[in-house]
C-alpha cells in the first residue's frame, strides 16, 4: 500500500469527523493534525479491509508512531 | 384461565396456500396421530410435523384429549433441540399423515416420564441468546387473548414460525377466540406470507417490527395498501416511534399495538396508544390478575399469570430499560446489548435508535468490532433508501454528533447491505 494511499485514508478519516483542515504530510505530527487513538484504529481496520488482510502488530512498536510519516511506514510494515 | 373458560372454537377458519378449513377438520385428522399412539408408552409426545394445517391440527386435538405436547416444526429441527428435551419425559414423533400409520416413533427417550396433573404445552426457545431450551406452559399460561372475546371477527396472517411461543400465541386466538381465522404461506418467505394475506383478505396482522420495515424497503404504499387491515400487532423486538408512525400513515384506520413478551415470561405488557415504550405508571402496580412490572438495578422484571411453569415468582427478563419523561423504554439486553469501547460502555439500542431516525435509514444494527489500540470501536450495518453508504458515510457521522453521540459512540465502520437481514421469526 502506498504512503499517499494511507495519507488519503488519514484525510478521510479526519474530514469525516470534521477535524481536518489542512492537507496532511509525512512531517505532520499526530497531535497536530487531532489523529486520534479512534482514528488510528479506524485507519487500520480500513487498511484490513483495502488488503483484504490482518495486519501484523508484532511487526514494529506502536509507541513509536509520532507523525503521519510513522504511521505510514507502520502499516508498510504491518500489511507484510 | 381454567378449561372451563376457554371454548374451542372448532368453527373457526384456517387458511393455507388456496385451502380453507375449519380447526375442527383439522383437529379430528390429527386425532388419527394420537389414536395409533402406544398405550404402554406413557411419556409426552414432541412431535415433528410439517405443514400449518397439520400442527394446529396437532395443538387442538392435544387440548381436546387435555394431554402434555411439544410440537416442532421439521424443518427446523436440530441436534440442539434433542439435547433440549432430553431428560425431559418426551417421546419423539415423526407425523405425516400421508402415510398409512400416521405415527413413527423415532426414540424412547430417557429419563423420568414427568407425570404432571396439568397438561402442558412444550415451546422451544429460539436460542439466539444461547442453546435453545424447552420451556413449558400450561394451557392456563399458554392462552393469554382473554381480553379479545369480545374483538371483531379478524383474518389474521400468520408470519410467526412454526413451533415458536409467537406461533402458539396466534394458532391458540384462532382455537379458542370466535371470530378469528389464521392465514397461513405454504413459504416461509415474507412475499409468500404477504400474497396469501392478499388471496385471503388478512385483515390483521402480528409481526416484528423487522417484517414491516422489510415489507416498506420492498413494497410501495400502494402495494402495501393492498391489504386493508384493521389490527396490527407488533412483538418480538424492541419497537420504535418510527415504525409505528409509518404504519399509521399507512393504515390509518388500524389499531397499532405492541407486545412485550417472551417464551419464559408469556405475554407482559401490550401497549395499545400509539406511542413506544410504555407508560411510567404501569410500574410497580398491584393487581396480580394482571402481568405486573418494576425495575431492579436498570432492568425490567415481570411477573405475570401467563409466566411458563418453572416461575415462580418475579421473573428477571434480562432487558436493561430507561425512562424518558412518562415513558419507560427498552434499550438492550443486559448481557449483550452493550458495546465496550476501550472501557466505556454503550447501549446498541442508543446509536441504533439515533440512526433510524435518519430519513435515509431503512435498517440498521450496531455491534462493536475488534480494532487495534482501542480493543474495539463501534460498527455499524445499514439498509440505505437509494444510496450507497460510501457516499452517506460522513452525513451520517455528522447527523450522530449532531444529534447527541460521543465521539467515541459514532460508527467507525459502516456497511452496506442491500436488504434488511432476517432471522427466525423475522426477527433482525
Amino acid at each position: 500500500m502506498e504512503n499517499q494511499d494511507v495519507i488519503s485514508l488519514m484525510q478521510y478519516i479526519l474530514e469525516k469527523r470534521g477535524g481536518a483542515s489542512a492537507a496532511l504530510s509525512p512531517e505532520v505530527s499526530l497531535r497536530d493534525a487531532g489523529f486520534r487513538s479512534l482514528d488510528f484504529s479506524e485507519l487500520c481496520l480500513r487498511v484490513e479491509e483495502k488488503v483484504g488482510k490482518e495486519l501484523n502488530f508484532e511487526a514494529t512498536s506502536l509507541r513509536s508512531i509520532q507523525t503521519v510519516g510513522d504511521v505510514c511506514a507502520f502499516i508498510s510494515t504491518a500489511v507484510k | 384461565m381454567s378449561r372451563a373458560a376457554l371454548t374451542f372454537r372448532g368453527d373457526n377458519v384456517i387458511r393455507v396456500g388456496d385451502t380453507c378449513r375449519s380447526i375442527e377438520d383439522v383437529r379430528a385428522e390429527a386425532a388419527r396421530f394420537f389414536d395409533a399412539l402406544p398405550n404402554k408408552v406413557k411419556g409426552k409426545p414432541c412431535i415433528r410435523a410439517a405443514g400449518a394445517a397439520t400442527l394446529v391440527g396437532l395443538l387442538s386435538e392435544a387440548y381436546n384429549r387435555q394431554i402434555s405436547v411439544a410440537l416442532v416444526d421439521k424443518a427446523r429441527w436440530s441436534d440442539a433441540l434433542m439435547e433440549a428435551i432430553g431428560g425431559r419425559g418426551y417421546h419423539l414423533y415423526d407425523v405425516d399423515f400421508r402415510e398409512v400409520s400416521p405415527a413413527t416413533l423415532i426414540l424412547k427417550n430417557e429419563g423420568a416420564s414427568h407425570e404432571h396433573d396439568t397438561p402442558l404445552v412444550g415451546i422451544f426457545t429460539s436460542g439466539t441468546t444461547g442453546a435453545p431450551k424447552l420451556v413449558e406452559h400450561s394451557w392456563t399460561s399458554l392462552v393469554t387473548h382473554k381480553d379479545l372475546q369480545a374483538g371483531a371477527p379478524r383474518r389474521w396472517l400468520i408470519t410467526y414460525a412454526p413451533g415458536t411461543y409467537a406461533w402458539y400465541q396466534m394458532v391458540t386466538l384462532g382455537m379458542f377466540i370466535e371470530g378469528q381465522s389464521l392465514i397461513f404461506s405454504d413459504e416461509y418467505d415474507v412475499s409468500s406470507i404477504w400474497s396469501a394475506g392478499v388471496l385471503h383478505g388478512a385483515t390483521a396482522i402480528s409481526s416484528t417490527p423487522s417484517f414491516w420495515r422489510y415489507c416498506f424497503s420492498i413494497m410501495s404504499q400502494d402495494q402495501l395498501r393492498e391489504l386493508a387491515l384493521s389490527q396490527i400487532t407488533l412483538g418480538g423486538e424492541a419497537v420504535d416511534q418510527r415504525i409505528i408512525d409509518m404504519l399509521q400513515t399507512v393504515y390509518p384506520a388500524a389499531k397499532i399495538t405492541h407486545i412485550y413478551a417472551s417464551t419464559e415470561a408469556g405475554v407482559g405488557l401490550v401497549v395499545s396508544d400509539g406511542k413506544a415504550g410504555f407508560p411510567i405508571e404501569w410500574l410497580n402496580g398491584d393487581d396480580t390478575t394482571r402481568p405486573q412490572v418494576r425495575i431492579e438495578d436498570n432492568t425490567l422484571l415481570l411477573k405475570s399469570p401467563f409466566v411458563s411453569s418453572s416461575i415462580s415468582s418475579w421473573y428477571r427478563t434480562g432487558d436493561v430499560v430507561e425512562i424518558v419523561g412518562d415513558r419507560v423504554f427498552i434499550v438492550g439486553r443486559r448481557d449483550t446489548g452493550f458495546l465496550n469501547i476501550g472501557g466505556a460502555k454503550v447501549a446498541a439500542h442508543r446509536i441504533e435508535s439515533v440512526l433510524m431516525t435518519h430519513p435515509q435509514i431503512v435498517w440498521c444494527k450496531a455491534y462493536s468490532k475488534k480494532a487495534p489500540i482501542v480493543g474495539s470501536i463501534v460498527a455499524v450495518d445499514v439498509v440505505l433508501q437509494d444510496c450507497a453508504i460510501g457516499e452517506m458515510e460522513q452525513v451520517l457521522s455528522e447527523y450522530c454528533a449532531e444529534h447527541g453521540l460521543e465521539d467515541w459512540m459514532i460508527p467507525r465502520f459502516w456497511r452496506g447491505l442491500s436488504s434488511i437481514p432476517l432471522g427466525g421469526n423475522f426477527k433482525s
